[in-house]
C-alpha cells in the first residue's frame, strides 16, 4: 500500500556546540576540499604539489605576484564587503559580477568624457561607479522589497544583461581602433597609495568604516537587529523595507566602486578582461568569512591568493574550483557543527 | 455499549523541550458514536489526537485498534488500521485542484484516480455533498475547502475519524453543515472523535464527552448526563470562586490612556476582530481572557500598528494613532511584549546589545552607541530584578526562560512606557519565575503605566487584572471589574455558551 519513499533519516539540532566538535570538523572538512583539489588535479594529469608550490613561490616572493595578490586582494574584499552587508540581513544579492561590471561601465564613462582634472576625474569614476552598481542593484532591490519578488533570480539575470551591456559598448560606441573591443587609455588612473595599491587601501578604510558603523552606532545595532530577525525587528516597530533596500543598494554600490578599481587601477581601459567572476569570489570570501568583517577581510586574502595564483600558472579555472570546493568544505562543516544525524527506527519522536 | 474500536491507555507524552501535553489519558471511541474532547489550549487534545493517529509516539502508554495493542511508525500505518485525521488547520495543496488533491493523498494510501473517482461518487451520492473537483483549492471558501479535507479522510474508509477543532477556520453557517455530516457519518456507523474548546457544541453533535485539562482527563462522561454550567467549571478548574485570590482590587478612576472606538479587523473575509470598543486608565491592568484564537492576537497586534483595521478607532493619550505605524506609536510610549521570547529578545545578542536595541528603537540613545552607559543602565535593572547572567555580554539564548522575559521586562521597564500591551507574559516559565514576572508587571502598574494584558492562563488574569474582558469569537462578550466574575460564568463566556452583551 505504501509506494512512496521514506529516508530513514533524520537531521537534529544540537543545543551545545563544543569547541573540539568546532575543530574536529572545520580541519577535516578543509582538508577534504584540498585533497578534492589535488586529486582533480592529478586527474587532470597535472602535477598537484608543484602547482600549488609555484603559485606560493609566485604570489609571496615574486614582486609582480605579490603586487597583483595585493590589489586583487582589495577589489576581492570590496565586492565580499558588498557581499556581508547584503547577506548579514538575508537578502541574497548574488547579482554582485553584474553590479561590478556596472561599476566599472560608471568609471570608464567618467574617465573618458568627463573633465580630466586627475583629483576631480578620480572622484567622479568613483561616485558614477558606485551610482552604476546601485543601479544595478535598484530594480531587484525594489522588487524584493515591494513585491517579495526573488531576489537570487533577478539579480543572477541581470549579471547576463550586464555582461551583454559591456560587450554592447565594447564592440559598438566605446570600441578602439580597429574595432578592437578595448576603450582607449584612462587619462586619470588610480595608482599606489603610500606603496600599497589604492584598491587594498580603500578596501581597509571601508572595512574600518563597515565594523565601526556595525557595532559601535546606534544605525550598526538597527542593521544586525533586522539581519538577526526581520519578525522582532517590525514587531519592534522597524522600517525594516527601508533597511533592507538600503542594504541591497550599498552592496551594489561597493560592487561598483571594486568595478571602478578593475579598470581604472588593474587596467587602465575597459575591455571584456575586466569579467572576471570577482562577483562570484567575493561572495565565497564573505561566507568563509562567516560574514563578520574581520575574518572576511582576510578570507579574502585566502581567495586572492587563489585566484591570482591561477593565473600565474595560466589555468584561470583552478581558481574558481579552489573557490568552489573551500565554499562546499565551509558550508558543510557550519551544517555538521550545528546538526547531527540520526538515523530513524521508525515513529517521529 | 459495543467495544471500542480505538481505546487509547494511560498516555503520556513528554516532547523533546521537555514540555508534559499528556499525563496518563485513558479513553475509547465505539462505532457510531461522537465523542467530544474538551478543553482549553493546551490541555493536550492535539497531542492526543496525533498520536492515535501515529504522527506522534507515546512516551508511555499504549494504543489498542480493536482491543490489540498497535505500534504506528507514521500516520500511513494508522490510516491502513482504519483512522483518519482531519487537521485544525487544512492540509491541502492550495495550488492543486481538488480532484489533484485527492489523487495525491489517493496515491499517498494506495489508490488508483479510478478508484478515488469511484469513492468520491459514493460519498457525494451517500451524504449529498457536492465536490467542485476542477476548482483550485484557494478559490474554495473555508468551509468547502474542510469538506474536501474530511472527503479526503473518508477515502481510506476509516473506522474512527478524528476532527481536530473542525469549527475554528469556518463560519456559523457552515459549521451546521458540517454538524449534519458528523450525524450522518455517526449514523454510518463511523466512531468520532470530536475536538472543541466550545461548549455550545457539545450537545450538539456529541453523545459523549471527555473533558480534558493540563494533560489529564476529568471526567468521561454522556452528554444527556451534564449540564453546561458543570462541563465550564470542569473545563477551567473545577476550583469555587473562594479561591481566586486578589489582594488589592483597586478601582482606578486615572485618565484614560488607550481608548478603542469600535475596531473590527477582517482577515480572510472574516471579522477576527468584531467591533470592540473599551479603555484603559492610567495605571491600570486590563485583563483580557477568551481561548487562544478569538481574536486577542489580531486585536493586539491591531493596537500596536501590526495590523490594519478595517474599522474604528485607536486613541493613545487622547491622540488619534490609528494610522501610525509602530514605531511612532512606541516613541509615544506604547510599548509591546509579545508572547514569544524568540520575538522579543535577539537570541544571538547579548545582553547589553539586546538593551541597547530597545533604547534606539525608542529613539533613546544618541547616534554613537555609548555601551558603557547602556551597561550602567542595564546593570542597574539586572540587580534590581534578580536575573542571573554569568555575563552581561554573553549571548541571551544561554539565559534561562524566566531570566528571558524579565530582560525582556527590563528593557520595556527602562522606556518608562505609559503602557505596555503583554501578551502571555509568563508562558512557559517555572513557578518562581511566573511570580517575579507578575510581580514586576504589578509594579509597573503601580507606578502608573497602563497595561493590557492578554492571557490564556486565567489565573494569571484573576491575580493581575483591575478589569477583565471576555473575548469570544471576535467579540468582547463581558467586561467587569475581576471579582464580579465567577469561575463558571468565565468558562461560559470562553465557551461562547453565553453573552452577546457588549461592555
Ligand atoms: N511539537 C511540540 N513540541 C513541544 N511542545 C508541544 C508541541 N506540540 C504541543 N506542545 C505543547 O503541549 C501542550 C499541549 O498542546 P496541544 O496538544 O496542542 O493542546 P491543545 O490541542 O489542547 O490546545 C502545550 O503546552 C503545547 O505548547
Ligand atoms: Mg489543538
Amino acid at each position: 500500500m505504501q509506494r512512496s519513499i521514506r529516508i530513514p533519516v533524520r537531521v537534529e539540532p544540537l543545543v551545545n556546540v563544543t569547541f573540539r566538535r568546532k575543530i574536529v570538523v572545520f580541519t577535516t572538512t578543509y582538508l577534504l576540499a584540498i585533497l578534492g583539489f589535488l586529486l582533480f588535479l592529478y586527474l587532470k594529469g597535472y602535477d598537484g604539489i608543484s602547482i600549488l608550490s609555484h603559485i606560493l613561490f609566485y604570489t609571496f616572493t615574486v614582486g609582480e605576484g605579490i603586487r597583483s595578490l595585493l590589489s586583487t586582494w582589495g577589489i576581492v574584499s570590496i565586492i565580499a564587503l558588498g557581499a556581508l552587508i547584503s547577506f548579514k540581513v538575508r537578502v541574497w544579492n548574488i547579482g554582485l559580477e553584474g553590479q561590478y561590471i556596472a561599476g566599472a561601465i560608471g568609471a570608464t564613462y567618467a574617465a573618458l568624457f568627463m573633465p580630466c582634472i586627475s583629483p576631480l576625474n578620480l572622484t567622479l569614476q568613483l561616485l558614477l561607479g558606485f551610482i552604476l552598481g546601485m543601479l544595478w542593484a535598484f530594480v531587484p532591490a525594489l522588487l524584493y522589497v515591494l513585491i517579495s519578488v526573488n531576489e537570487v533570480l533577478s539579480t543572477i539575470m541581470l549579471n547576463y544583461v550586464a555582461v551583454h551591456l559591456l560587450e554592447y559598448l565594447l564592440y559598438g560606441p566605446w570600441s578602439g581602433t580597429y574595432g578592437f573591443p578595448q576603450t582607449r587609455l584612462f587619462p586619470a588612473r588610480f595608482g599606489q597609495v603610500g606603496g600599497l595599491p589604492s584598491p587594498l587601501v580603500a578596501a581597509i578604510i571601508l572595512f574600518f568604516i563597515a565594523y565601526v558603523v556595525m557595532y559601535r552606532l546606534r544605525i550598526g545595532l538597527v542593521y544586525r537587529f533586522v539581519g538577526e530577525n526581520r519578525n522582532a525587528a517590525s514587531l519592534q516597530g522597524y522600517n525594516v523595507k527601508l533597511v533592507l533596500l538600503l542594504c541591497f543598494l550599498i552592496s551594489g554600490g561597493l560592487a561598483g566602486v571594486a568595478g571602478v578599481f578593475e579598470a581604472s587601477y588593474e587596467l587602465g581601459y575597459l575591455s571584456p578582461g575586466i569579467v572576471r567572476g570577482y562577483g562570484f569570489a567575493g561572495i565565497a570570501a564573505a561566507v568563509l568569512g562567516r560574514l563578520e568583517p574581520l575574518t572576511t577581510l582576510f578570507a579574502s586574502l585566502f581567495i586572492a591568493f587563489f585566484l591570482v595564483g591561477a593565473y600565474s600558472v595560466h589555468l584561470p579555472a583552478l581558481g574558481f574550483l579552489a573557490e568552489g570546493l573551500l565554499l562546499i568544505a565551509h558550508l558543510s562543516a557550519e551544517a555538521l557543527t550545528r546538526y547531527k544525524i540520526v538515523i530513524m527506527r521508525g515513529g517521529v519522536y | 455499549m459495543g467495544e471500542y474500536v480505538v481505546e487509547v491507555r494511560n498516555l503520556h507524552k513528554i516532547y523533546p523541550d521537555g514540555t508534559v501535553a499528556l499525563r496518563g489519558v485513558s479513553l475509547g471511541f465505539r462505532r457510531g458514536e461522537v465523542h467530544v474532547v474538551l478543553g482549553e489550549n493546551g490541555a493536550g487534545k492535539t497531542t492526543l489526537a496525533r498520536i492515535v493517529y501515529g504522527e506522534v509516539r507515546p512516551s508511555r502508554g499504549q494504543v489498542l485498534v480493536e482491543g490489540v495493542p498497535r505500534v504506528f511508525r507514521g500516520p500511513w500505518e494508522a490510516i491502513r488500521a482504519g483512522i483518519s485525521m482531519v487537521y485544525q488547520h487544512f492540509s491541502l495543496v492550495h495550488r492543486f485542484t481538488v480532484a489533484e488533491n485527492l489523487f495525491l493523498y489517493g496515491h499517498h494510501i494506495g489508490l488508483s484516480r479510478r478508484e478515488v473517482l469511484e469513492r468520491v461518487e459514493k460519498l457525494e451520492a451517500e451524504y449529498g455533498l457536492k465536490i467542485p473537483l476542477n476548482r483550485r483549492v484557494d478559490e474554495l471558501p473555508a468551509g468547502l475547502q474542510q469538506r474536501i479535507e474530511i472527503v479526503k479522510a473518508l477515502l481510506s474508509e476509516p473506522k474512527l475519524l478524528i476532527l481536530d477543532e473542525p469549527t475554528s477556520l469556518i463560519s456559523p453557517l457552515e459549521a451546521e453543515a458540517l454538524f449534519k455530516l458528523v450525524k450522518r457519518l455517526k449514523e454510518d456507523g463511523v466512531a468520532i472523535m470530536y475536538i472543541t474548546h466550545r461548549l455550545k457544541e457539545v450537545p450538539v453533535v456529541g453523545d459523549v464527552v471527555t473533558v480534558m485539562r493540563r494533560g489529564e482527563v476529568v471526567k468521561t462522561i454522556r452528554v444527556g448526563e451534564v449540564d453546561l454550567n458543570t462541563l465550564a467549571r470542569l473545563m477551567v478548574g473545577g476550583r469555587e470562586i473562594e479561591e481566586v485570590k486578589r489582594p488589592t482590587q483597586r478601582v482606578v478612576v486615572g485618565e484614560r490612556v488607550l481608548e478603542v472606538e469600535r475596531l473590527t479587523v477582517v482577515r480572510e473575509g472574516r471579522r477576527v476582530v468584531d467591533n470592540v470598543s473599551f479603555w484603559v486608565s492610567r495605571g491600570e491592568i486590563l485583563g483580557i481572557a477568551g481561548v487562544v484564537g478569538n481574536g486577542q492576537e489580531e486585536l493586539v497586534e491591531a493596537i500596536f500598528g501590526l495590523l490594519k483595521p478595517s474599522s474604528g478607532r485607536i486613541v493613545f493619550c487622547g491622540r488619534d494613532v490609528t494610522g501610525l505605524p509602530p514605531w511612532e506609536r512606541l516613541r509615544l510610549g506604547m510599548a509591546f511584549l509579545p508572547s514569544e521570547r524568540r520575538l522579543a529578545l535577539i537570541q544571538d545578542m547579548n545582553l547589553v546589545e539586546n538593551m541597547a536595541l530597545m533604547l534606539a528603537v525608542a529613539g533613546r540613545t544618541g547616534l554613537l552607541v555609548s555601551w558603557s552607559r547602556v551597561e550602567k543602565l542595564l546593570r542597574e535593572y539586572v540587580d534590581r530584578l534578580g536575573i542571573v547572567a554569568r555575563s552581561l555580554t554573553m549571548p541571551v539564548k544561554r539565559l534561562s526562560g524566566g531570566n528571558q522575559q524579565k530582560l525582556a521586562l527590563a528593557r520595556i521597564m527602562a522606556l518608562k512606557p505609559r503602557l505596555l500591551v503583554a501578551v502571555d507574559p509568563t508562558h512557559g516559565l517555572d513557578y518562581a519565575s511566573t511570580m517575579a514576572v507578575r510581580r514586576m508587571l504589578r509594579q509597573m502598574a503601580d507606578n502608573g503605566t497602563s497595561i493590557l494584558l492578554v492571557s490564556s492562563d486565567l489565573d494569571e488574569l484573576l491575580q493581575l487584572s483591575d478589569r477583565l474582558a471576555v473575548m469570544y469569537s471576535g467579540k468582547i462578550v463581558s467586561l467587569k471589574p475581576t471579582n464580579k466574575y465567577t469561575y463558571e460564568e468565565l468558562g461560559r463566556l470562553m465557551g461562547g455558551y453565553e453573552g452577546g452583551m457588549a461592555s
